[in-house]
């Protein structure tokens, strides 16, 4: 290490975990030590920030104060794309977000989350933005749910839909509920990335790791294997509370376990040719 | 603190609403750095005994600067604000904590009660100066918005965890999979890559850094600032 303000810096963890005095500064030069303490100051004033959080409006702190409506009201700016980026990136190191198109992909396993800008205010699913988030999820079936962001709004409110929130055409309303809030039955609008924690409470797949369980050394039986793990997870997630397309996938999938092992065991021999396509089809045409 | 009525005289923030934002941020970043920077609760958790925020906090603090008398001001408006935020962040914290301290062994329920001890501590009271805790802050507003722009997500995982929540680099350490070495050694890089990024800043106000010439403007400095 040849900068010695790096020293200091750890130094100074060192203190702040409670395993060492406070470094000095007295064996830096000038320059240094000028450096040394602007990192220093800046670690001590930055200790409680929430990274993420956003503070209230000033509309909304002077709200029902003598000094509401004194302010000017602040100019609507519309947040881009990658502005949720940003938003989505510290959720969850777990997590891939990347750019599709005009949508932003949240990705964990087979969870798969489309966010979709909106020019409005409130995420109020009207029925061009209902029609709109219909596409997503047609044009990507492994989409389990899509958030409309209203880009308008300052912490970027987002309402999440899940397929089954979207009402058949013929009954769909042009507005969801008075004030527009959306019916009953369907998730609280949130900041984006409060949205987007929830979303991966309630839907991310729990795959822990397999224990092989062996013993010793042995032969592996790779379509016993195949058939015990797929007989785990898919039971172990066809109990989770999924709703939805996904619910009734998992639910349809118990009893194709052995379907499963047999394409995974046919894949494994050397000079197989599979067309994973058109066996994953055939699984699924037998599960429905 | 004199109080009266709103209307009764131009106050000069009301009328210039960025410098008000940039207030009230720094305001916000004070209020949370006294109840929470040496709590290490989750971030959800963040409400005090008793149902009260950070945000009720910051809009009494921001109603009692907008009531301040400008023509009793003897500093500046931002140092004003420093100033009220953390009087009123510890009055908070004496509310939400009275009656509610255990024996020196006893464990308190209520984890942000650590930091009416500490925090004095982490200020060093006897030398705190609400002009430089403005500029501080200010700064660490600009090295937040680089750090949410430029790191990735593991990066901000170690930084944000390192800088803001106060975790271990052990206890980083194991949830990432690297060693503590490692986890110190990402931090060091990171901080300082931001502030190479944040001396070319022009929102950085400028501070001792005798490296931080092109990021300096005295516009942001509150004592470059007509009152």
């Amino acid at each position: 290490m040849t900068d010695p303000v790096d020293a200091v810096i750890l130094a100074l963890l060192d203190h702040l975990d409670g395993s060492a005095p406070r470094p000095t500064l007295d064996h830096l030069g000038p320059g240094d030590r000028a450096r040394a303490q602007m990192l220093v100051d800046g670690l001590v004033t930055a200790r409680g920030l929430d990274p993420w959080a956003a503070r209230p409006s000033l509309e909304r702190l002077l709200a029902d104060t003598p000094f509401a409506g004194l302010v000017d009201h602040e100019p609507a700016v519309m947040a881009d794309l990658a502005a949720l980026v940003q938003a989505l990136r510290g959720v969850d190191e777990r997590v891939w977000i990347e750019l599709d198109a005009d949508t932003v992909v949240l990705s964990y396993l087979d969870l798969r989350a489309r966010f979709l800008l909106v020019e409005a205010a409130e995420p109020r699913v009207s029925g061009p933005v209902r029609a709109q988030v219909r596409a997503r999820f047609a044009a990507d079936p492994d989409t389990s749910r899509v958030g409309v962001v209203a880009g308008l709004s300052p912490d970027l409110t987002t309402q999440l839909l899940a397929p089954d929130d979207l009402a058949p055409d013929d009954r769909a309303p042009t507005v969801t509920a008075p004030h527009g809030r959306p019916h009953l039955g369907w998730e609280l609008p949130l900041p984006l990335p409060l949205a987007a924690r929830r979303l991966l409470e309630q839907c991310a797949p729990q795959w822990p790791a397999f224990d092989l369980g062996l013993v010793q050394p042995e032969p592996l039986d790779l379509a016993m294997l195949a058939g015990d793990i797929a007989h785990r997870v898919i039971g172990r997630e066809a109990g989770r509370p999924y709703r939805g397309r996904k619910r009734q996938a998992y639910l349809a999938l118990l009893g194709q376990e052995q379907a499963v092992a047999d394409l995974v065991a046919l894949v494994g021999t050397r000079g197989a040719q599979v067309d994973l396509d058109r066996e994953l089809t055939r699984i699924a045409r037998a599960a429905a | 603190m004199t109080r009266t009525a709103a209307p009764a005289y131009a106050h000069p923030l009301v009328a210039d609403r960025a410098r008000l934002g940039r207030v009230t941020d720094t305001m916000a970043a004070q209020i949370h750095r006294v109840l929470h920077s040496s709590g290490r609760q989750a971030r959800s958790e963040r409400v005090l005994h008793g149902g009260e925020s950070a945000d009720d906090v910051l809009q009494e603090a921001l109603i009692a600067l907008l009531e301040y008398d400008p023509a009793k001001l003897q500093t500046t408006w931002e140092a004003l604000a420093v100033g009220i935020a953390r009087k009123k962040a510890f009055a908070a914290l004496r509310r939400a904590t009275r009656g509610r301290r255990g024996g020196p062994d006893e464990p308190d329920s209520v984890t942000v009660v650590r930091g009416v001890e500490t925090a004095d501590l982490v200020d060093e009271s006897a030398d705190w100066d609400p002009e430089r805790a403005f500029e501080r802050t200010q700064q660490q507003l600009v090295i937040l918005r680089l750090a949410r722009e430029r790191l990735s997500g593991r990066e901000q995982r170690v930084f944000f965890g390192i800088h803001y929540d106060g975790l271990t680099r052990a206890a980083l350490a194991e949830e990432i999979g690297l060693t503590p070495q490692a986890i110190g050694q990402m931090y060091v890089r990171l901080v300082k890559s931001l502030y190479a990024a944040a001396r070319l800043d022009p929102a950085f106000p400028g501070g001792t850094d005798p490296e931080s010439g092109p990021g300096r403007d005295p516009g942001n400095h509150p004592k470059g600032r007509a009152r």
